[in-house]
């Protein structure tokens, strides 16, 4: 990572709460951030009105369901994923990003305590035998960003390697994996990399590892026995993407052979809401309409086009399901003939609600 | 009472007219002694309010006119005035930075003024930050949202327009006629524009501003895809339709997978004969699809 040289940069504050304190996660954390001021407190509420920013790092024992299905959008199709809460809120500051909306008055919060969302996936694995159990932590933050300083994301690695039917994905715009390499056994543990093409990732993927970064660590994960995901989302087009994504689609051919657990598509969408937040970004300045979600996306005409495009790329390279993330029927039958209803990688699964936290504020990214 | 001469009142710091927009006294009440008196500071004989109780006075020819001394802190200067002025709501932007800046000059942090002061400029929501907003519009934005002629908000869209282009179409009849939420419409989509073909904003704004309707001429031009599209479509539909009976529906921006094709039909002979008409419709679905995918 280029852009901080300590975790201790990234955050003024820390706030423990005091049932977390004596967890490993934060003796990790202290000695992963000396010199920093720890402040115990018995709840989120007693954090001063001053420091309910994104400098302030909040840890403590996870709130309510941390396991859930993933919301998805209304009115689009859902690709029956399944979040787990572990880091809430972000700092890598992407211009597109949904929780700009609702997150930027917030601390970064650590669920230091593994447990409960383990055991949740554990009794959702249990009473889905034979269905796949595909769960991630990067929904409402990065998987890596801060997983090198808490380590967090080993506890579940280790937890789900003997369980068949979980496949467990930890989503980054970061390089972070190496201190991930030589945990074992990895079981069907995913490292998914989210991918732009390079003009664009350098303009609106705020202080994200650059591409060519995470093409290289996607190899050392592939490398140490992980299978890969990547997630072209947000696709954001402009007048360089058609040669810039031939190069991005040859670069992960040239990793060689590796598993490829997923692939999916998104291009840029936002509601009315983040709008206004990412006036100044260029990519706001072309055709975007309102669909059914509320969200403004590319004319549908332009999304299939691009989509196209990009899988019938991803096809020379790899024959790993590729999939749409929020995106209406109409555009899957044309891409796909059919929504992935019946793919055992889709499968809705039983007794699972929704995600508590975005429920509330009604739709993600 | 105490009265001063209106012409010694007159002479003083005119730079300290606050309420530049103030609504004129009520000359009768103000002839007959029955308005308010004129605040004066009692150290130095600043008028602190009345300014315009003496443009007024002056007009009538009165010679003098009752005055009340005050002498507080500087920030009770300013909130007496305020509630002397009884505007709340009702300031003008340039009336809002002139009290702004003045209360500045006078050492009042902006933290108070905001917390003592705002409350009597404005029932709900910031002063000061919507003031600095203001503040830094170029001159011929400022004028134009004090007219009323378009928002503050809309001002700072077109920011980065030409202040010619902008000009030119404040002083175009066409964008004076239009109403205030058009005028909004127009300036949002020029400002879009600007941002998307800057080298021919200029000659987009003035066909706009010479076209029927000015900010459907920029949106053509702003969404100029999906104006493609509605135009096949139209083409299409028009022939589909005509003498037809039928009636034929694109998805809402063209976002789905379906048209919708209505058949109302009134006896069996009409039912058949549009049925009839309906086939013929397959003729068009290459060029219908190609607008969906």
């Amino acid at each position: 990572m280029s852009y901080f040289r300590s975790y201790s940069e990234l955050f003024n504050e820390v706030y423990v709460e005091r049932a977390a304190s004596r967890l490993p996660a934060v003796e990790r954390c202290r000695d992963g951030m000396p010199g920093s001021r720890f402040t115990l407190v018995e709840e989120r509420r007693d954090i001063p009105a001053e420091h309910l920013r994104s400098s302030t790092l909040f840890l403590c024992r996870p709130r309510g369901e941390v396991f859930g299905r993933c919301p998805g959008t209304s009115g689009h199709v859902c690709c029956n994923y399944n979040t787990l809460d572990l880091y809430l809120g972000c700092t890598l500051g992407c211009s597109y990003c949904i929780m700009r909306t609702y997150l930027n008055f917030a601390p970064v919060t650590v669920y230091v305590d593994a447990q409960p969302g383990i055991d949740a996936v554990v009794r959702a694995a249990e009473s889905n035998p034979g269905r796949q159990v595909r769960v991630g932590t990067g929904e409402v933050g990065d998987s890596l960003l801060l997983d090198p300083l808490f380590r967090l994301s080993e506890e579940f690695v280790r937890a789900f390697a003997g369980i068949d039917n979980v496949t467990f994905e930890m989503k980054t715009k970061t390089d972070l994996v190496d201190h991930l390499l030589d945990v074992d056994p990895k079981g069907n543990a995913v490292i998914g990399f989210s991918l732009s093409v390079p003009s664009v990732a350098q303009q609106e993927d705020g202080f994200s590892s650059s591409i060519d970064d995470r093409i290289s660590a996607a190899g050392r994960a592939a490398r140490a026995g992980y299978a890969l995901a990547f997630h072209f989302d947000p696709i954001i087009q402009s007048e360089t993407w058609s040669i810039e994504i031939d190069a991005l689609v040859a670069k992960l051919r040239a990793l060689g052979a590796y598993r490829v657990a997923w692939i999916s598509m998104g291009t840029v969408r936002f509601p009315a809401s983040l709008q206004e937040s990412i006036s100044d970004r260029p990519y706001m300045y072309d055709e975007f309409v309102p669909c059914r979600d509320g969200k403004f996306r590319y004319l549908q005409k332009e999304r299939i086009a691009l989509y196209r495009r990009l899988r019938d790329l991803l096809r020379t390279v790899t024959d790993a399901p590729v999939y749409l993330c929020m995106e209406s029927a109409a555009v899957w039958t044309t891409l796909f003939d059919a929504p992935p209803v019946a793919g055992p990688l889709f499968t809705r699964l039983s007794g699972i609600g929704n995600h508590p936290r975005l429920q509330k504020t009604g739709s993600s990214s | 009472m105490i009265v001063l001469p209106v012409d010694i009142l007159a002479s003083g710091r005119r730079d300290r007219d606050l309420f530049p927009d103030a609504p004129m006294p009520d000359s009768e009440l103000l002839a007959g002694g029955y308005h308010p008196p004129v605040l004066v500071r009692a150290s130095d004989e600043l008028v602190l309010w009345g300014w315009s109780v003496i443009r007024v006075a002056e007009k009538l020819g009165l010679e003098e006119l009752p005055v009340a001394y005050f002498e507080g802190s500087r920030e009770d200067e300013y909130a007496i005035a305020l509630r002397l002025e009884a505007r709340t709501d009702r300031f003008s932007f340039r009336e809002r930075e002139l009290l702004l800046n003045a209360a500045v000059a006078d050492q009042i942090a902006e933290e108070t003024f905001e917390r003592v002061l705002g409350p009597h400029i404005v029932s709900d929501g910031p002063v000061v930050s919507v003031t600095r907003r203001f503040a830094a519009l170029e001159p011929t934005l400022k004028r134009v949202v004090c007219d009323r002629l378009i928002d503050l908000k809309s001002a700072e869209r077109v920011a980065a327009v030409p202040p010619g282009v902008v000009e030119r179409a404040l002083a175009a009849t066409a964008f004076r006629a239009l109403s205030f939420s058009r005028r909004r419409q127009f300036f949002g989509l020029m400002a879009e524009i600007a941002i998307r073909e800057p080298e021919r904003l200029a000659q987009i704004v003035d066909a706009a501003l010479e076209s029927e309707s000015p900010e459907k001429y920029l949106t053509e031009r702003r969404y100029p895809r999906l104006t493609e599209y509605t135009n096949r479509f139209d083409r299409s539909r028009t022939q589909i339709e005509r003498g037809s009976g039928l009636r034929i529906r694109a998805p809402e921006y063209f976002e789905g997978a379906s048209y919708r094709l209505e058949i109302p039909f009134s006896s069996r002979e009409e039912l058949v004969e549009r049925l009839d008409r309906a086939r013929k419709i397959e003729g068009y679905c290459d060029e219908l699809f190609s607008l969906l995918q």
